[in-house]
């Protein structure tokens, strides 16, 4: 009886192995699989919201007219909660709650304007997309953006990730300069300068958007 | 200085000396200038010196270090210095770039943005090798060699048009790569954005430079005039980024200096991101 249940202990044993080796055999597969798939998609995301952020610049119209339909690409596919936050730096901790919404609006608004401006003024002509590349969460896709006033081409490059079942702009990254890194260090100087005060950057905000 | 006189000629070799050396501090006044007002430019490009940490220098070179984070202790005075630069962009500099742009078409001021960089090739060719970048050498010399030859002098990009595209080194960057520290944040006099590390690089490549020498013997107008049409011609590719992150900007001088520190971070990976800022997954 002894050995019988040795035998049949064994042979559980030997079947849980065999398990999770065919566990792990699957996941070393299909990770890789997973991590392709991912790249695509965003590959494929940027491409989308490249594609209309050059359209947009090339429509013409108002200026108003331009702002607004460009506050809808934004709106839609960047991650404005992330980047506000980030963007605070040390300070975030320090806007109230009840002021959250308000600056993710402002936020919101003024990067709208901001990434506009510069695109505009950086006569683009196409984007193309180059590639991409893995960062925990995030994925970084490269593209080559041409321009139509001479200059040399530039590597733009999206940090995108997944969020609400689709993908969503983090930062992006004009000739190695992370733009959400410079907005950061320009917002936390304007609150370092006004003594620490989160409101004197809402205050900045609401005039730059009014 | 060399105090010799030459008493059968009347000539002053103390004097050529002399005049050398004010070529040199005019030269690289004149250079970190140009590093300065291209680093503003187009959207940040350019610029943008970071350290590779406070450790131990060591002698093999490592891109992989991980970057420290600027600092501006001395920002009061950096704002200062940053302030008269400006003032100097814009009433001199600037008004310049635009008559060069307004002159000359555009595909003759690409030739030479590409004359520029074929001749700043020595530099970057002997950067690559101190950094052991063995195959960036190898493009370096294959740039210089069909650009120099089939590219008119320099003038046209054949190389990087099949394959062999442009970078930049400099000892600045070398250092970097060593592990020395680039010290604190700088706002140099006519210069700009630059650290004590980079500065020491500039002098470094300013002395490596063949036209340097080339140009010893020549007045202090044309030995300056390489330079001066480098910073014009950085300049003339910036205008409108430069004016747009002004007109954006909360904080001008802060996002000059981020897009410098992070420009030069960039640099001195070769582009590679190896590390990026943790940007925290928040929900409205």
């Amino acid at each position: 009886m002894q050995t019988v249940v040795t035998v049949d202990k064994y042979r559980g044993r030997a079947a849980i192995g065999i398990l999770a080796g065919a566990l792990i055999a699957l996941t070393m597969i299909a990770t890789p699989l997973d991590r392709a798939s991912a790249s695509a998609g965003a590959e494929a995301f940027v491409k989308k919201v490249a594609g209309n952020v050059v359209s947009t610049i090339k429509s013409g119209g108002s200026d108003a007219r331009q702002l607004s339909r460009f506050r809808s690409v934004f709106t839609s596919n960047a991650d404005i909660a992330s980047i506000g936050t980030f963007a605070l730096g040390k300070y975030a901790k320090q806007l109230p709650s009840s002021r959250r919404s308000e600056y993710f609006s402002l936020v919101e608004k003024f990067v709208t304007k901001v990434f506009l401006s510069r695109m505009t003024r950086a006569a683009v002509n196409t984007v193309e997309v180059k590639g991409s590349q893995t960062f925990g969460k995030d994925e970084v896709v490269t593209t080559n953006v041409a321009f139509t006033d001479g200059r040399p081409d530039l590597v733009f490059k999206w940090r995108v990730r997944r969020k609400g079942g689709g993908y969503k702009v983090v930062d992006i990254s004009v000739a190695g300069v992370w733009l959400a890194v410079e907005q950061r260090s320009t917002f936390v100087s304007v609150i370092n300068q006004a003594g620490g005060d989160v409101g004197a950057l809402l205050s900045y905000l609401r005039q730059q958007v009014a | 200085m060399i105090d010799i006189v030459n008493s059968d000629t009347g000539s002053c070799e103390k004097r050529q000396s002399a005049g050398i050396m004010r070529g040199i501090g005019g030269i690289f006044a004149v250079t970190l200038m140009t590093t300065v007002m291209a680093t503003g430019a187009d959207a940040a490009q350019n610029l943008v010196r970071s350290s590779a940490g406070a450790q131990p220098v060591s002698i093999v070179p490592d891109q992989s270090r991980p970057i420290e984070e600027f600092h501006d202790p001395l920002e009061p005075v950096n704002r200062v210095m940053f302030a008269v630069n400006d003032g100097l962009d814009f009433l001199v500099i600037r008004p310049v770039a635009e008559v060069y742009r307004a002159v000359l078409p555009s595909f003759v001021r690409r030739g030479i943005g590409n004359f520029l960089s074929n001749v700043a090739t020595p530099i970057t060719l002997a950067n690559d090798l101190l950094q052991g970048e063995w195959l960036r050498a190898e493009t370096t010399m294959v740039r210089f060699m069909l650009n120099t030859t089939a590219g008119l002098g320099g003038l046209d990009d054949i190389a990087g048009r099949i394959g062999h595209p442009r970078h930049t080194e400099d000892f600045g960057q070398t250092l970097a790569v060593y592990g020395v520290p680039s010290g604190p944040y700088l706002v140099l006099p006519i210069i700009g954005p630059s650290s004590p590390r980079d500065a020491v690089g500039l002098v470094v490549d300013l002395l490596a430079d063949p036209w340097f020498w080339l140009l010893a013997d020549e007045d202090t107008l044309t030995r300056l005039a390489p330079t001066a049409v480098r910073i014009i011609h950085a300049r003339s590719n910036a205008i409108e980024s430069l004016d747009s992150i002004r007109e954006t900007s909360p904080d001008y001088y802060a996002s000059i200096r981020s897009l410098y520190v992070q420009n030069r971070q960039s640099e001195i990976r070769n582009g590679r991101d190896d590390e990026l800022p943790d940007i925290p997954d928040v929900s409205r």
